[in-house]
């Protein structure tokens, strides 16, 4: 006897459902195919990866025989392959989100994007192409990526072309990296990243109010959030005009809340409120004597802790407007 | 004494049920109201990163607690017996914690209670191993049979996987080291722990049809693929030669073993098995289990004979795996002997965002170092190239 039986004999005496019912219901689960889909999508990918490392390193091995120019010119007819491919097989534009459901654009589409990134920096570096003129090496790449990502609707090339953008201005989005790669030490950097922070999010937000492509104001929010948060807190510990940052953090984290409200995501409330409790934790131990601190610390850490529970478990009270 | 409201968990099982049907539209209206309404109570169930979390400051509030209590209580008294006692005794307070907050609450795997489950274990280990120090019994697998009992309690109570996990390894180990004592026993370990994997997946099988076992089905389903996952590594030809060195303290390279070509045929039989048995299963995960028992058995082979260098294995691999992958994708454009490729829900777009943001990032930042770089592309192990 398995769950499922027993459910539907449960439904039968409730009367919700005819034995008849029952019965197509049963066999219909029974028989329903089981999907396959990310298992072959990891495995193709994981092919693909295999395939051009092993490429790669025979590439790398051959170079001397092969020579550079053969390399660029097959590298290029790959790129301009891949574009062309997306571009024929490409759906009218819309300003909704489009399903391509079962077809390898998508994909093939971040494949030559890649390949493109991998051709410029190759023809940079044997050809010197773009000079001294590094923003215009990572200036194209952004504008290309926004393009594709607007054009084919893809989410992902759209994080590459924002990535490529920060990279214009010297930044880097990358969230796992936004803390590692940057360096906040330097006040200029940090007020670049505030200002570019809140013009991707702004953007974001923008395009989501002309309702151009609502889905993409995730991507636009996640990455640009992060970096504004973390750069506006690095502000507040380290500049004389704190107080500015402080009320961007603050500002922000508000946005977020009321975003998050908005959308019922969760991700977004917990942006805003890890980023403010730690600038508001910041400023607490800046203001409180030494005496003090070292007395109340470890209980407002524990504090800290049973309240982030209590937080989580309550966070959908907290997404009710 | 089941810990959590099995109704709850049929509801919740109910409720995706549901859920689908009418996803196809096979329930009308009033019908998935009703039903929806009659299953209504289900227990807290929040995503992946709020579970993580809740993980996490779960760990994080028992570890505070218990380093309070430890200063408060035992102050600055070190010796190991009154630690042990104190430590098993806020794990006994934290079970009615967690009973509490299951009920209160109606976690289920939510994070938080797996989190105290696994604390409240780790905080009991203290006095065992106390126990079993003092009683001078100087054989790990005693401690490990003194520890057994905890984690099939636990097990049967809280269904939990990866404590149910714990107590199948623990069984095994306890097993093994009985064998070990024997020179005969020593020689056969992989058959017997091929036989006792075998014997736990069958049981755990016949066991799953029965209607009682729903309490316990994620439990199951992991301990069912680790005895899997067993039962491959055991006649694995490399695992057997590395372990066979390895316990009778020879020197490496670990020499050649006994029945050698049988190991080898196990080696290469059993992925297979998966593989059919996950097709006329039509069972995800033991096909998965096939595949990278491929994976792992050509790796094997290549370990022992040098066939093709990396890089040709690389690429010949991937050219296979994605002509598999294209040609069973192409085959499944309708579905065929209960397979299909539908898309599931898509889950994945932030973790896709932050994947592909930092491959850009990683290709944009080696432009410039190779612009700095010159001419003769010093440091990265390409000089000798030029």
């Amino acid at each position: 006897m398995t769950p499922l039986s027993e459910l539907l004999q449960l439904w039968q005496e409730r009367q919700l459902i005819t034995p008849q019912e029952a019965a197509t219901l049963e066999t219909q689960e029974r028989n329903r195919p089981v999907s396959l889909h990310l298992m072959l999508r990891t495995m193709l990918y994981t092919g693909i990866l295999l395939f051009t490392s092993g490429i790669g390193i025979l590439i790398y091995k051959n170079i001397d025989t092969l020579g550079h120019e053969l390399l660029i010119v097959l590298l290029a007819l790959l790129t301009l392959a891949c574009f062309g491919y997306v571009f024929y097989h490409r759906m009218p534009f819309s300003r909704e989100e489009i399903h391509s459901e079962g077809k390898l654009t998508d994909f093939v589409l971040l494949l030559a994007c890649t390949l493109f990134l991998s051709l410029e920096g190759y023809v940079q570096w044997r050809y010197n192409l773009f000079g001294t003129r590094y923003g215009l090496a990572a200036l194209l790449p952004a504008v290309l990526f926004l393009f594709c990502a607007y054009r084919f609707d893809h989410r992902g090339v759209l994080s590459m072309g924002l990535t490529a953008l920060a990279s214009w201005v010297g930044l880097t989005i990358t969230p796992l990296e936004v803390m590692t790669s940057n360096d906040f030490n330097n006040q200029p950097l940090i007020n670049t990243a505030v200002v570019f922070g809140l013009l991707v999010v702004g953007g974001g937000i923008l395009l989501e109010k002309q309702n151009i492509k609502k889905h993409f104001t995730f991507t636009y929010l996640l990455l640009g959030g992060n970096l504004l948060f973390i750069s506006a807190l690095s502000g507040l510990f380290s500049s004389e005009l704190w107080f500015v940052f402080a009320l961007v953090v603050g500002g922000a984290a508000w946005y977020f809340f009321r975003y998050a409200q908005q959308t019922q995501s969760f991700l977004f409330l917990l942006m805003a409120v890890v980023y403010a409790y730690i600038g508001f934790t910041y400023l607490v131990f800046k203001w409180a004597n030494t005496e003090l601190i070292i007395a109340l610390s470890s209980f407002y850490f524990i504090g800290s802790a049973v309240g982030v529970i209590l937080f989580i478990l309550n966070y959908k009270k907290l997404l009710k407007q | 004494m089941k810990a959590y409201n099995e109704t709850l968990l049929r509801n919740q099982y109910a409720q995706e049920v549901v859920q689908r049907l009418n996803k196809e539209g096979k329930l009308n209206e009033v019908q998935c109201l009703a039903l929806q309404k009659l299953h209504a109570d289900v227990p807290y169930n929040p995503n992946i990163f709020i579970k993580l979390l809740l993980f996490l400051f779960g760990c994080l509030g028992f570890g505070l607690g218990g380093s309070l209590m430890t200063v408060f209580i035992i102050g600055f008294d070190e010796s190991f017996w009154g630690f042990s006692v104190v430590s098993a005794i806020y794990g006994a307070g934290a079970t009615f914690l967690l009973l509490f907050l299951i009920r209160e609450r109606k976690l289920y795997f939510s994070g938080i209670d797996n989190a105290l489950i696994y604390c409240i274990l780790g905080a009991l280990m203290p006095l065992v191993y106390q126990i079993y120090d003092t009683t001078h019994l100087d054989e790990p697998w005693l401690a490990a049979l003194l520890f057994l009992p905890l984690l099939l309690l636990t097990t049967y109570v809280f269904g939990e996987p990866v404590v149910a996990l714990f107590a199948f390894l623990t069984t095994l180990f306890i097993g093994a080291s009985l064998l070990m004592k024997h020179p005969l026993g020593k020689a056969l370990l992989p058959f017997a722990l091929m036989i006792g994997a075998a014997i736990a997946y069958s049981l755990g099988r016949r066991f799953g049809q029965k209607k009682a076992s729903f309490y316990w089905a994620i439990a199951l389903e992991w301990t069912s693929t680790m005895a899997m996952v067993v039962f491959y590594a055991a006649g694995n030809y490399y695992v057997v030669r590395e372990a066979n060195a390895a316990l009778n303290h020879l020197p490496p390279p670990a020499p050649e073993i006994a029945f050698a070509p049988i190991f080898w045929g196990l080696t290469f039989v059993i992925p297979l098995l998966y593989l059919y048995l996950g097709f006329r299963w039509r069972n995800r995960l033991v096909l998965l289990l096939g595949l990278l028992g491929v994976v792992a058995s050509v790796m094997t082979y290549r370990f022992y004979h040098a066939v093709l260098p990396t890089e040709w294995g690389l690429v010949l691999g991937g050219l296979v795996a994605v002509a598999v992958a294209v040609w069973v994708i192409r085959q499944l454009k309708t579905p065929r002997f209960g397979f299909s490729n539908w898309s599931e829900e898509d889950k994945k777009i932030g973790l896709e965002t932050i994947i592909l943001s930092q491959m850009t990032q990683n290709i944009q930042t080696t432009d410039p170092s190779l612009q700095l770089g010159g001419g003769d592309f010093g440091g990265g192990g390409a000089g000798e190239q030029y």
